[in-house]
């Protein structure tokens, strides 16, 4: 199913909207839930509950000058279920994308969606690993054997990346 | 715009993802359940605001109670300074002195904690995880694997923080920083004693929390001196022969980077150093070993100094510090052996700085600084003349960042770079800027916004209390 509908479908239908998100994209958003350390079955569906009432209140939000749908939707994901993992306390708060950013932390799933052009910007050779381990929560061992890189070469991206980040950030400041 | 992100999502297939259907269905009946509470709350609220708006206007009333409460209020922070005060009003609780409990070859020093509301802060020096540092755990650190969490007990509850940044580490000792922020319950808030527990470390850290020094003048904050713009505290603490001067400052939001010390590029130029004065007259300078094993933030002093030597007075020199501008500049990127007249001319803190020039300076010139000799580089020249004559004022460096135009309707978009800026002559007040982009032969148009560094030279004397 194309992501024009689905967000046609959110905007004008929102039950029609909401199950065809979860049909399509279901798998990908569990497949986050569980990298970030939600286990538990009661806890994934909550979760991607959550997730899914999100994605519905802010679709309007959503500027496809900006990135794609996919792109949107997994961040604004990463945002719910880092939410939802503070609120139940099973897992603490420090993100390493928020020491990344310098800045207190994402406090609202919102602010995920804020970082999105910062993201956008961040150069390839960076940016898969960066995107793999802080938006899909992939493990770096996961991430060096589909890659193709050694663990070590994985954490120096990570490094990299963060200060490329924490630069765009600085010069967005000034 | 750039968009690499999209292409690495664009490569996620979610058909590669599986889930059940049981799951399926029950997050999209919890979502649909959630947007129909959400309708009827909207509906409730916009009543609400309405009875809301009426109550608030009260608060604009001249010489209502809480009309009185909007007037400043300033804080000392021990660890972090002075500070304005935000929850006006509600008293900051603070840490007194540091805690630090040892096990073995590891520490964790509670450096500082600030209570308002019920929103806590603290900072945190410690080496767990860390004390047999390879380098191995440094990338680690960085690339933020090793990450221990702090979190404050409460009875049985644990409460974890709502974020915390770690930054270090010290590959001699391991030593790193940790801040973090808890959103207290209520109950927790109001304890004069908070319990922490760090991730690895045996024992737990209590501390008691007292009111912090609040008056709603600066002068009740105890001595200070004011330089240019930005006013300056002194807060000693003494522990035996070591004696510890925090200076801390107040300033318009648009100074920024304030630091006493020059860099050790500047110290040709400011050999004197903030030091202290006793009452015989001796004079102590900064003790480098003292700040470097207690690992001294910016703007911490230490200082050796005999246990009976008092009525000590501080001796700020110099006070260094950053303005942004925020005018956008458009040019093209200068021809080689051309130099483009720019002559664009604005006003920062107390002086009209002049964008000059710009020029290509091509790779292997004897023009360009040793670092960039194997770059082209543009060059661009400024200087400087004071509003005010009398301003003890005077421009440091200037350091532009550029943007880059890709294609001709491209937007502007940051590049990778790396400049030399040249530091000023304080007489002249002039200097250059070499600036290499990345991959610079390919674009033509480009912006820059500058920053430009200050330094305020007028010695002050404070009177810790």
């Amino acid at each position: 199913m194309e992501d024009r509908i689905i967000v046609e479908w959110l905007k004008k239908e929102s039950d029609k909207g909401i199950s065809a998100l979860m049909n399509h994209y279901g798998g990908l958003l569990v497949y986050m839930a569980k990298n970030i350390g939600i286990v538990d079955k009661e806890d994934l569906e909550e979760c991607i509950g959550d997730v899914l009432f999100h994605v519905w209140r802010k679709i309007r939000r959503y500027d496809e000058k900006k990135s794609s749908f996919k792109t949107w939707l997994v961040l604004l994901a990463k945002g719910c279920i880092t939410d939802y993992v503070r609120k139940k306390r099973k897992l603490l708060a420090t993100v390493p994308i928020e020491s990344i950013l310098n800045i207190e932390g994402p406090k609202r799933k919102e602010d995920y969606l804020d970082v999105l052009e910062l993201l956008q910007k961040l150069p390839p050779e960076y940016g898969e690993v960066f995107y793999r381990r802080f938006v899909l929560g992939e493990s770096v061992e996961h991430i060096a054997s589909v890659m193709r890189l050694s663990a070590v070469n994985v954490y120096k991206r990570i490094q990299r990346g963060r200060e490329k980040l924490k630069e765009f950030m600085e010069r967005e400041e000034s | 715009m750039d968009r690499h992100l999209d292409r690495f999502t664009e490569k996620t297939d979610p058909k590669n993802y599986s889930v059940e259907d049981q799951l399926k269905s029950a997050a999209v009946r919890k979502a649909k359940r959630k947007i129909q509470r959400y309708r009827i709350v909207q509906g409730v609220k916009s009543v609400a605001a309405i009875l809301l708006l009426v109550s608030l206007l009260s608060v604009f009333i001249p010489g209502s109670p809480v009309n009185a409460l909007c007037k400043r209020i300033f804080s000392f922070i021990p660890g972090i300074g002075v500070v304005e005060n935000e929850e006006n009003g509600i008293p900051v609780k603070v840490l007194a002195e540091p805690v630090t409990r040892r096990v073995g070859k590891e520490y964790v020093t509670i450096g500082t904690v600030v209570l308002q509301g019920n929103r806590i802060t603290v900072y945190v020096k410690t080496n767990v995880g860390l004390s047999d540092i390879t380098g191995k755990d440094l990338l680690k650190f960085h690339s933020g694997e090793i990450n221990p969490k702090l979190s404050i007990l409460y009875g049985e509850t644990k409460i974890a923080s709502v974020s915390s940044i770690l930054t270090g580490a010290d590959p001699a000792d391991g030593t790193y920083s940790l801040t973090a922020y808890y959103d207290l319950p209520e109950e927790v808030s109001r304890q004069d004693r908070i319990t922490f527990a760090l991730d690895g470390f045996e024992q737990e850290l209590t501390v008691a929390l007292t009111e912090a020094f609040t008056g709603s003048e600066l002068e009740d904050m105890g001595n200070f001196a004011v330089m240019g713009n930005i006013h300056v505290f002194a807060h000693m603490t003494r522990e035996g022969r070591t004696v510890r001067l925090q200076l801390s400052t107040i300033a318009p939001k648009d100074i920024r980077n304030i630091r006493f010390a020059p860099y050790s590029d500047e110290k040709d130029v400011f050999s004197e150093s903030v030091r202290i004065m006793d009452s015989e007259g001796h004079t102590y300078l900064p003790d480098q070993d003292s700040a470097q094993k207690n690992h001294a933030e910016r703007n911490t002093f230490y200082f050796s100094i005999p246990e009976d030597k008092d009525h000590l007075t501080v001796f700020v020199p110099y006070v260094f510090y950053k303005r942004s501008l925020e005018k956008e500049f458009k040019m093209k990127m200068p021809k080689e052996g051309r130099t483009t007249d720019i002559r664009e001319a604005f006003d920062l803190g107390d002086h009209t700085v002049t964008v000059k020039s710009a020029a290509l300076v091509p790779k292997g010139s004897s023009v360009l600084p040793e670092d960039f000799n194997e770059y082209p580089c543009i060059r661009m020249d400024f200087d400087a003349k004071k509003i005010l004559p009398e301003s003890l004022e005077y421009v440091l460096r200037v350091d532009p960042t550029f943007d880059v135009r890709k294609g001709l309707l491209g937007k502007y978009t940051g590049v990778s770079q790396s400049a030399y800026e040249e530091k000023w002559d304080l007489e002249e007040q002039s200097g250059s800027v070499f600036v290499h982009l990345t991959g610079m032969e390919e674009y033509k148009d480009l912006s820059f916004r500058l920053n430009v560094d200050f330094v305020w030279i007028s010695e002050v004397e404070i009177k810790p209390e």
